[in-house]
């Protein structure tokens, strides 16, 4: 965990691009929000958000594939980047599920193709004000 | 990571019903889609208890739509879902997918519907 320039947090993850590892993502990205106070349902808007994102860059992924998580967050916001290499891409694999939950349950998102072999994508995520 | 996930089936009251407990995402979906998988065709009723799931992504949500739709053709006409948890009905809401199914707040509510 760092400081950037900006004086944001920043935490990364690097993980076996293996859906059995979605759950300590959203362990990771629970425990940072849960530290900067972020609300119950922000949380749990949070993790399932989380889990799309790294279904969504993972399509195609291979069992060499690793997954980068970078988060960086301050009191109002967290954003989260996500970055898998080695992968066979077939845009016809993607969830349109996943996308539209990412709509919803994030402020901006984007997922796509990074280059010939890796997927990437990000969200971010302001804190709801209180009593929503 | 094994053990996120707990699928039982029991048929009640003539309903055939199937229990999940813990957390229905990508790597565990595919235990749910067997047991639902099971369900008779001429089954009358299905429903899925999801009241101890704490958390749905869209890989489960996706198991639940494939049932509903195979459901609707034989004579339970769908598939019922029993949900407690909020951020698992929020899955619902927010993909517009509510409307689609029968959801109850408890078991026994559904039993007696």
């Amino acid at each position: 965990m760092s400081l950037d320039d900006g004086g944001r947090s920043q935490a990364s993850f690097d993980l076996p691009a293996d859906p059995e590892m979605w759950t300590l993502a959203r362990m990771g990205v629970s425990a940072i929000a849960t530290g900067i106070d972020f609300g119950i349902d922000d949380i749990e808007d949070l993790r399932l958000a989380v889990s799309e994102l790294c279904s969504t860059c993972a399509v195609g992924a291979t069992g060499e594939s690793r997954m980068v998580l970078e988060c960086s967050w301050d009191k109002s916001a967290i954003s989260v980047r996500c970055e898998v290499n080695a992968i066979g891409f077939d845009e016809g694999e993607e969830d349109d599920l996943s996308r539209r939950i990412l709509a919803a349950l994030t402020d901006e998102y984007e997922v796509g193709k990074l280059t010939d072999g890796a997927r990437g994508g990000s969200f971010r995520k302001g804190r709801e004000p209180a009593g929503h | 990571m094994a053990g996120l996930l707990e699928v039982t089936v029991e048929e009640r009251a003539g309903v055939y019903v199937i229990h999940a407990t813990g957390e229905v995402d990508i790597s565990t979906a595919a235990e749910l889609r067997e047991q639902l998988d099971a369900a008779p065709a001429d089954a009358t009723r299905v429903v899925a208890d999801l009241g101890g799931v704490s958390f749905l992504d869209s890989t489960g949500l996706g198991v639940l739509i494939s049932t509903h739709k195979r459901l609707e053709e034989g004579a339970a006409g769908g598939l019922e879902l029993v949900i407690s948890a909020r951020p698992v009905l929020k899955v619902l809401e927010v993909t517009g997918l509510l409307g689609l199914f029968t959801v109850h707040e408890t078991l026994d509510a559904a039993l007696a519907g």
